[in-house]
């Protein structure tokens, strides 16, 4: 569990079946992203990388390439005054707890619009 | 099924002005049959003024209804060969004071939209067939834009994923604009217009036909290896500082 304050939305998991489904699911993010700006908390999104890169399911990854957006927009208003939003991206064979110090460290190093990446996906296949 | 016509017939959403009506001009100008569709009614003028070779179809994307109005005038005219999602929409505001509302209506339009007609029409389209996806180069973030950023950023990822889930039969790509000249970018404010244009390598903000031309290439066979990408038109914009 992160020790910092702030809005920590994870999507990893998340496997929209239908453009209802991603919809309600991003609708979501927004009530919670806004309640995190007018709070004046930071914000951290969850995503699996797998999904950033295409391997996932077409609704999944775009659930996963907003979140992405929308982090960096949230970054660039948030400058003005300090609170940062960032994105961690994430696979199955990621340690939860190496995941949590990420996401941790996001939430009080003052870092703004980026993408960590705790997975290994974008490393490609290893060689058979 | 008239199969010349299939081999040339093209899907434009959003055409009734802007890109949308520059890409759907360069298609007819390239010998295309363009269907033009548009919630606003007036693309049946844009339709009459590139001339014959046009179908205008007013229907909303957003919704079951006006996909299926879409398809229905797919079938009508014997099929078609390209999609491209370009229509969107804004309702800018900061975070902080974005409705609800503003929210869900631009990820509808923007993303549902595509992923709405693309459920309805990707089983339609022939061996070859190709769809492209108008995105921005706002997905990379944007005050006041947190809604328009999300759902041009997530038709990347859906882009990406659907030319692997689409392959071999279909092929899909996406065009990330910069600052095109459009009436919604005219209406920009002059001090606000100049500090854009000044951050653009190529000193000018691009023009529809610019992208109609990249839309245009991504759907033909030129481009017969290329699936899942996204391709920025931005006028060097992306990585200058």
């Amino acid at each position: 569990m992160p020790n910092h304050p702030g809005l920590v939305y994870d999507a990893s998991t998340s496997d929209p079946q239908n453009w209802d489904a991603l919809e309600k699911e991003l609708d979501e993010v927004f009530r919670l992203t806004q309640e995190a700006v007018l709070a004046g908390l930071p914000i951290v999104y969850v995503v699996s990388e797998p999904a950033i890169w295409g391997h996932q399911s077409p609704l999944r990854s775009a659930l996963a390439t907003a979140l992405m957006g929308g982090a960096r927009s949230a970054a660039v208003e948030g400058a003005r005054n300090g609170l940062a939003a960032n994105v961690v991206a994430t696979d199955e064979g990621v340690d939860p707890v190496q995941l949590a110090d990420t996401i941790d460290f996001l939430l009080s190093s003052g870092l703004s619009g980026q993408v960590l990446t705790c997975g290994t996906t974008h490393l490609g296949r290893p060689a058979a | 099924m008239n199969g010349s016509l299939i081999k040339r017939s093209v899907v434009v959403t959003g055409a009734a002005r802007g890109i949308g009506k520059g890409i759907a001009t360069r298609f007819a100008a390239d010998g295309w049959h363009v269907m033009l569709v548009d919630l606003a009614p007036d693309v049946v003028d844009t339709a009459a003024v590139i001339g014959p070779n046009t179908t205008a179809v007013v229907a909303d994307i957003a919704s079951d209804e006006g996909a299926a109005t879409i398809l229905a005038a797919v079938r009508e005219v014997g099929g078609f060969r390209a999609l491209v999602n370009n229509a969107g929409i804004t309702r800018d505001a900061m975070i902080k004071k974005m409705t609800p509302e503003a929210f869900t209506a631009t990820n509808r339009v923007n993303l549902g939209g595509p992923i709405r007609l693309i459920d309805a029409l990707a089983g339609e389209l022939p061996e070859g067939g190709t769809i492209v996806n108008i995105s921005s180069k706002s997905s990379q973030g944007n005050v006041g834009q947190f809604n328009y950023a999300l759902s041009k950023a997530g038709l990347l990822g859906y882009t990406r994923a659907l030319g692997v889930q689409l392959a071999p039969r279909l092929r899909v790509n996406a065009i990330s604009p910069g600052f095109i000249a459009t009436e919604m970018t005219d209406a920009i404010p002059d001090e606000i217009r100049e500090n854009i244009l000044s951050k653009i390598p190529l000193a000018r903000p691009g023009q529809p036909s610019e992208i109609a031309d990249v839309a245009l290439w991504l759907s033909s066979d030129a481009s017969s290896y290329v699936t899942g990408q996204v391709l920025g038109v931005c006028g060097g914009r992306t990585y200058a500082p």
